[in-house]
Formats: structure tokens, C-alpha cells, sequence
């Protein structure tokens, strides 16, 4: 079965209650500690979640879909969309 | 035409899950054996090798009558590492038991198989077994099941697939669970009802996809195989093709037939499209051919046997202690058992070597090749293996090499040190999610990276962790994996280890062997913590000539010696070195026993680098 390569898809980041946080658009998770998570972008560009007791639930690469739950302190984004980082998060 | 008279089964289950005993009921239910007749040999029973691997390794076929009904029941290998072995049985049935224990659940190693089934759009029957086992966890296990046909993306059909709750040991089965079956009748009319009878053009001209090979010295190799259409006659004259290899079309004589009754093999005379059927007398028939009718010579498409992937050479035992404890030790022997393998599995290469003495042996990935030293073992056979390596390939200019789909099912404390072994080893998550309390991550690795990965995954998931490889694909290379960051602890004297030898050695690192084992020079004794290897003497004695302080003598402890199956050597061995198979023990040593010439190709090679 061929892992198909799909167009980036929209990016997008949902956080409820600093306990959880949902995104799409990622293309892969590159490392997972408990205190920082970092991402891959499919439009380029990386992101960075960092927080306390971080557990990702659930990823998929086909459909870009990533989520995890714990202490969310901030999500910081490096490359890619620079504009969008700036406004969201300074 | 309809085939009602018949259905064509294919049973899926872990082993040990019941798949020997729910079969031998419905074969002494359905009238095949006497009520007091001992099954001699259980066809579905699975040998030694299975029953410790927890794999199911040689596809097995049965059939039972009932109704007038003839239903074929076809073992699926139950994992996935022989490659393309699981689709070309699938492909002979038109529907699927799924065996699951009912303490148990669904195993990862169903996983696959069940995937191939579905993709085939198979007709399902979910079988929860052993529901009178006093852990069973019905409900739970149900729903399970259930996550996992989702997880694989089943359809509304086989969403509603009928689930029925059976006891092998007592033959029972029943469509409530909480109701106890008297008999096995709602089985036998579940398969009656829901899977589909084939349709069938037994008019037309013969044509028999070989989905499996089988092999025996009187009549040679035989195909196993479904009449795709037509009818065949025992000593028919055909052609045989193959939908891959367009050139092929041999002509040939299919000198004996045989359709499976119960156990055995029964001669007839002809048999119709649907029958599943053996035949002998074709040389070199291979999985994949086709068998036509000489006015009609038509290849069915088939799923092409996947290539191997990982290498290793197989040589004769040159170490000091050879030709002990084996009693085939030559290379006339070697060869011979090798190539004599071929005949049965089709996912094997062996390749002659400049040196009469080795071969190149090719497989679906480590386990593939470790199974087939084990067997060889344990027919009295002794000879030296080389580290496993990867098998690359050149596509426009490019080094590409094997990449593996790697699944993991672990605790959710676990997934953290997973993440880390992936890093190092380039494996890149593809699929995360929770299964229940457990997380499920999907990996795709090259196989260079599952090298030795095995024993690290359980140390550092606490045992608690299930992992299950398959070939993807073909990926450009990815760069250095860090092999080992140990180095061997090495004899350089022969004789026999020595407490007082072994305890000085044991500052150095864990050592493998203990007090009165014979060793001899170059022979890997341990495992240091640093990279370098260590030259150690295990026979050093204590002279009893010199005078000591009282006390100095106390009794001196040994640690626990490190006890390494076949896989944990397998996966410790360094490029320098090889392993020493018998059928008594496996001995890891340097590929150049005597430390002077090892240091001496050591020093040239850093010179080259």
C-alpha cells in the first residue's frame, strides 16, 4: 500500500483549556518528550508544543490529523508561514 | 454454473488461539472420523517451532462434508514475514474465519492477514473461542474486534459479519453469548449461509492458479491450487505460464491429481472449477504459474512473489570445535539442505559463492532466516551464519534500500522510549492512536534499523510490548544507523573458563558463558560497555603458590551469565563476526580468531578509512 503525498493541506491549531490541542496540516512528529513535542508542517516550517505531563492521542500522516493532551504552556512556529506565527503568538 | 456443493474457507487465527482443536471437532462432527478415532496427526497442529514463536509458519489445508456441502478449510500463515504468502491463499478462498480467543483478543499478528482479507472483500464469520475459559472477556474481546475491522477500514457488510461464540475443546458453538451451543451446527450453517458458493465455468478450457508448493522425495514438488475454470483430468496434457513472466510457456503433463478429504490427499480422476486441488508431476512449478489447457494458454494475474530483502551467508563450520556436535557438517551437506529448501519456499534465494564452502542465503527479513537455522539445528545440522544485511538496489543512479512497515502495540508509559529508538534507528511515525489503555504507533523503518531493535523494544517496554514488521516498499537510503555501541569481550587463550578467569573477566562486561565451558581463542565470551573489544582470559587459573592475607581468598561471586537465543545473537553479531550454529549450542566468534592478525587487519583498516 503506497503512502500517498498529498497536497499541504490548511494548517490549523485548536486549544481547549490549555489541556488540549488539536492540529492539522502535520506532516510529522519528529520528536516526543513530555515537556516538548516537535512537529513537522506540511506547508513547511516546523512547530513546537511545549508544556508539562505532553501525551500525544493520536497522529496520521495520510490525514495530516494530530492531537495530545497535558499542560499546554506554547506553541511557537519556526519557518514556513511566518506572518501567521507572528500574529498568533508573537 | 453455481458451485453449491461447495465453499472454499480460509481460517485465520494466533496461534494457539484453537484453530487444531475447533478443526478436529468439525471434522469428527461432521462425520469425517468415528467418534473414537484418534486423530493421528492433526493437520492444523502446529510443530515445535511454531508453538514457540507464536507464529503460524506452514500453511495447512483440511475439508469437511456437511449437508451434501463439501467445505474447504484453508490454514493462513500467520505472519506476515513470508511476504505475499497471505494473499495468494486468500486468494483460493471466497470467505474467512477469524478464530479469536476469548481471554486473548485479536493478536497484532491477525492484524495483517485480516487486512488482506478485507482488501479481497471477503466474507467474514468472527469466531470468539474458548468461551469457557474461566479469564474469558467476551464482551470486551467483541468490541475489540470490532475496533480493529474499523481500524482496518472494513465495510458495512463485513461490519455486520455474524459473530458466534464456540468452545473447540467441548465443540460447541452458539449465536448468543451467554448462551451455551450444544454442537457445532451453527457454525456449519453460518458458513453455509454466508459465504458465497463460487460461480464456476467448468466448460471452458482448464486453467489452475498455484497459490501454494508443497514437496515430498517420491512425487517431487506439488502445486496446490483453485480451478479458476474448466475441468481437470488426471494425465491432461498442459502448458504452464505465468502472468509475470510473459516468455514462460511450458508444455507439461499433469500426471497426478488430488483433492484434500479430511486429512489426506485423495487420487481422482477429475475434479471442476471451484475444487481446490494438488498436482505433481509438473518440474520446477512454481507459485504464481498458471496451468492452461493447451488450446487455451491464458495466465491468471497474481500477486508477484515479493523479493527478499535481508542477506546472509551461510558458511561451513571452520571454528576449533567443529564437527562435534553436529552430525551434517560438510558443504556437500550445506548445499544440499539449502537448496533443497528452495522446493518449498518460494520467498528463499541461495546464491554459490567464490568459495565452495558458502552461500548467499536471501529471505523476507531476519525472522524468515532465523527460522530456517533453527530447523536446520534441529535436524543435526552445524554451520556458521554472518551478520543479517540488507539487500540494496540501484533505481536511476540512486541507492535505494528496504523499508518496513513497523507496528507497535505498547503501554502508554512506553511510547516515550519507542519515540527515542526510532530516532536513532530513522523510523518516521506514520500512525498514532490509543487502543484501549495500550497506544498502537505505525512506523515506516528501513530494516537496517529493526536490527537488534527486538530485545532493546522489550527491555524498554518492561516485556509488555508487541511488535510486527512487513515489507512497504523500496525507499531511497537514508543514511549511517548507529549497528552497536558495544564491543565483545574476546578469549584470547583455548581451554576451559575458570571461576577465577571468569570473575576477573566480569569487571570488563556481561559475560555469556559460565564456569567449565570450553572456549577458544577468538570466540566472543561477552559484552563490553565500550565499543572496543576487549581480549580476556576465561582460563586464567589461580596459582597456588602464592602466599595471600587471610580473607583475600573469600569465595568469589559470579555474576549471572547472559543466556542469548538465536534471535539475540543474530542481532548482537558485529560485521567482524559470525555465529557458530550446532545443534547444541550457538557460539558467537571473530571472523579472525587469532588477536594478532585481528588487530593487525584492524590497524589496516583504519588505514584505509
Amino acid at each position: 500500500m503506497e503512502e500517498t503525498k498529498s497536497e499541504p493541506r490548511e494548517e490549523s491549531v485548536l486549544i481547549e483549556q490549555r489541556k488540549k490541542i488539536a492540529m492539522t496540516g502535520v506532516s510529522a512528529v519528529d520528536a516526543f518528550a513530555p515537556r516538548r513535542i516537535d512537529l513537522t508542517l506540511e506547508g513547511g516550517g516546523r512547530a513546537q508544543i511545549t508544556g508539562d505531563g505532553l501525551k500525544i492521542v493520536s497522529f496520521s500522516k495520510a490525514s495530516g490529523n494530530f492531537s495530545a493532551v497535558g499542560k499546554i504552556e506554547g506553541v511557537r512556529f519556526f519557518g514556513g508561514h511566518e506572518k501567521l506565527a507572528k500574529r498568533l503568538f508573537g | 454454473m453455481i458451485r453449491n456443493d461447495l465453499r472454499n474457507v480460509a481460517i485465520i487465527a494466533h496461534v494457539d488461539h484453537g484453530k487444531t482443536t475447533l478443526v478436529d471437532q468439525m471434522l469428527k462432527q461432521s462425520g469425517t472420523f468415528r467418534e473414537n478415532q484418534v486423530v493421528e496427526e492433526r493437520v492444523m497442529d502446529s510443530n515445535a517451532l511454531e508453538r514457540e514463536r507464536g507464529i503460524t509458519i506452514l500453511a495447512k489445508n483440511t475439508s469437511v462434508h456437511y449437508h451434501g456441502v463439501k467445505i474447504n478449510i484453508i490454514d493462513t500463515p500467520g505472519h506476515a514475514d513470508f511476504g505475499g504468502e497471505v494473499e495468494r491463499v486468500l486468494k483460493m478462498v471466497n470467505g474467512v474465519l477469524l478464530l479469536v480467543d476469548a481471554a486473548e483478543g485479536p493478536m497484532p499478528q491477525t492484524r495483517f492477514v485480516m487486512q488482506k482479507a478485507l482488501e479481497l472483500n471477503h466474507k467474514l464469520i468472527i469466531v470468539v473461542n474458548k468461551v469457557d475459559r474461566p479469564d474469558a472477556r467476551i464482551a470486551e474481546v467483541e468490541d475489540e474486534i470490532l475496533e480493529l475491522l474499523l481500524d482496518l477500514n472494513a465495510n458495512d457488510d463485513q461490519l455486520e459479519s455474524p459473530i458466534l461464540f464456540c468452545s473447540g475443546r467441548a465443540g460447541t458453538a452458539s449465536r448468543y453469548a451467554d448462551k451455551e451451543g450444544t454442537d457445532l451446527t451453527p457454525l456449519f450453517d453460518t458458513i453455509l449461509n454466508h459465504i458465497p458458493p463460487m460461480e464456476a465455468d467448468e466448460k471452458g478450457p482448464l486453467q489452475i492458479l498455484v497459490s501454494s508448493i508443497d514437496y515430498n522425495d517420491y512425487v517431487g514438488r506439488i502445486g496446490i491450487g483453485r480451478i479458476e475454470r474448466g475441468t481437470a483430468v488426471a494425465n491432461q496434457d498442459v502448458v504452464i505460464c505465468n502472468h509475470n513472466i510473459i516468455d514462460l510457456k511450458k508444455r507439461s503433463k499433469l500426471v497426478n491429481l488430488y483433492q484434500i478429504e479430511g486429512l489426506s490427499r485423495v487420487p481422482v480422476e477429475s475434479a471442476v472449477a471451484g475444487d481446490i486441488v494438488c498436482f505433481s508431476g509438473m518440474e520446477g512449478i512454481n507459485i504464481g504459474d498458471t496451468v492452461c489447457a493447451p488450446d487455451k494458454v491464458e495466465a491468471v494475474p497474481f500477486v508477484k512473489i515479493s523479493e527478499p530483502t535481508v542477506e546472509m551467508t551461510f558458511s561451513v563450520n571452520n571454528s576449533p570445535f567443529a564437527g562435534k556436535e553436529g552430525k551434517f557438517v560438510t558443504s556437500r551437506h550445506l548445499r544440499d539442505r539449502l537448496y533443497r529448501e528452495l522446493l518449498r519456499d518460494v520467498s528463499l534465494k541461495v546464491e554459490d559463492t567464490d568459495s565452495a564452502e558458502a552461500f548467499k542465503v536471501s529471505g523476507r527479513g531476519e525472522m524468515h532466516l532465523s527460522i530456517l537455522i533453527e530447523t536446520m539445528r534441529r535436524e543435526g545440522y552445524e554451520f556458521q551464519v554472518s551478520t543479517p544485511r540488507v539487500l540494496y538496489k540501484t533505481i536511476d543512479g540512486k541507492l535505494y534500500e528496504p523499508v518496513e512497515r513497523l507496528i507497535v502495540d505498547v503501554p502508554e508509559d512506553g511510547t516515550g522510549a519507542v519515540f527515542q529508538s526510532m530516532g536513532e534507528r530513522k523510523g518516521e511515525l506514520v500512525h498514532m492512536s490509543a487502543v484501549g489503555s495500550r497506544m498502537r504507533l505505525e512506523f515506516l523503518i528501513p530494516a537496517r534499523g529493526l536490527f537488534g531493535y527486538k530485545s532493546e523494544f522489550l527491555t524498554s517496554t518492561k516485556g509488555e510490548g508487541v511488535m510486527n514488521s512487513i515489507f512497504f516498499e523500496y525507499q531511497p537510503y537514508k543514511g549511517d544507523i548507529r549497528r552497536r555501541d558495544t564491543g565483545s569481550l574476546v578469549a584470547f587463550e583455548s581451554g576451559e573458563a575458570v571461576t577465577y578467569g571468569l570473575f576477573n573477566a566480569q569487571e570488563r562486561g556481561i559475560l555469556f558463558i559460565e564456569p567449565g565451558t570450553q572456549v577458544y581463542e577468538g570466540m566472543v565470551v561477552g559484552v563490553s560497555p565500550k565499543t572496543e573489544d576487549i581480549n580476556v582470559n576465561v582460563c586464567k587459573k589461580k596459582h597456588m603458590t602464592n602466599t595471600r592475607a587471610a580473607g583475600s581468598d573469600d569465595a568469589m561471586r559470579l555474576n549471572a551469565p547472559k543466556k542469548m537465543s538465536l534471535e539475540e545473537c543474530l542481532e548482537f553479531l558485529n560485521d567482524d563476526e559470525l555465529l557458530e550454529v550446532t545443534p547444541v549450542s550457538l557460539r558467537i566468534r571473530k571472523s579472525i580468531l587469532d588477536s594478532e592478525l585481528r588487530a593487525k587487519a584492524r590497524a589496516k583498516e583504519k588505514k584505509a578509512q
